[in-house]
């Protein structure tokens, strides 16, 4: 993820998170690159659970948002409109970050059709 | 317009620089998968702005999908259309 960072800079922050993950990742310089991590971790793996690797989208287009508790995923239009169609009801996401590792898990819940 | 070996060629080099392949970019034939030859996705964001800089296009959301950089034909036909008209 550093390396990324240093390659591309502002085009890698402003492709791939919103203003609000930027915000908050740049305000902890000890931890910045490690929260970027993280919220990449949990992009993929919600891109993932959501099925849409055959759609475009932009990655801003999920966020990751913080709680009292933990964070959550909040889905932006277009994608989400496309996950409600797909029946999406709720996301689930856990995301964890040490030096020189960070993962997330992604549960998207569904309803069937029609519900 | 560059021609398409040209586009090839510099897909390439940008490949062998920031896709973290396990094998050489060269072995590869136009239509081999990349992610099945180790590309993450977090490598095919890298790639996708090193293919910005290089050719100054932009990728518009339509193309950020796993298919478009699957292989080298899909980047080079993603490329020729992003430039088509130069």
């Amino acid at each position: 993820m550093q390396e990324s960072l240093d390659r591309f800079g502002d085009r890698f922050y402003r492709r791939v998170f919103t203003p609000a993950e930027i915000a908050y990742c740049e305000s902890s310089p000890a931890e910045r690159t490690r929260r970027y991590a993280a919220r990449y971790a949990a992009k993929e793996a919600a891109w993932k659970a959501l099925s849409l690797d055959d759609t475009g989208h932009a990655w801003t287009a999920i966020e990751v948002v913080r709680q009292d508790h933990g964070v959550s995923v909040v889905l932006h239009d277009p994608l989400a409109a496309r996950a409600l169609a797909r029946c999406t009801t709720a996301i689930s996401v856990s995301i964890t970050h040490e030096a020189g590792y960070a993962a997330a898990v992604v549960l998207a819940h569904t309803a069937p059709p029609g519900h | 317009m560059p021609t398409p070996d040209q586009i090839n060629a510099d897909i390439r080099a940008i490949l062998r620089e920031h896709a973290r392949l396990a094998a050489d970019a060269d072995t590869l034939t136009d239509d081999a998968d990349l992610y099945a030859a180790g590309m993450t996705s977090h490598a095919s964001v890298n790639l996708m702005l090193a293919l910005e800089d290089k050719f100054e296009v932009e990728f518009p959301e339509r193309m950020l999908r796993r298919r478009a950089f699957e292989n080298i034909a899909a980047i080079r036909e993603a490329i020729e259309e992003l430039t088509a008209g130069r």
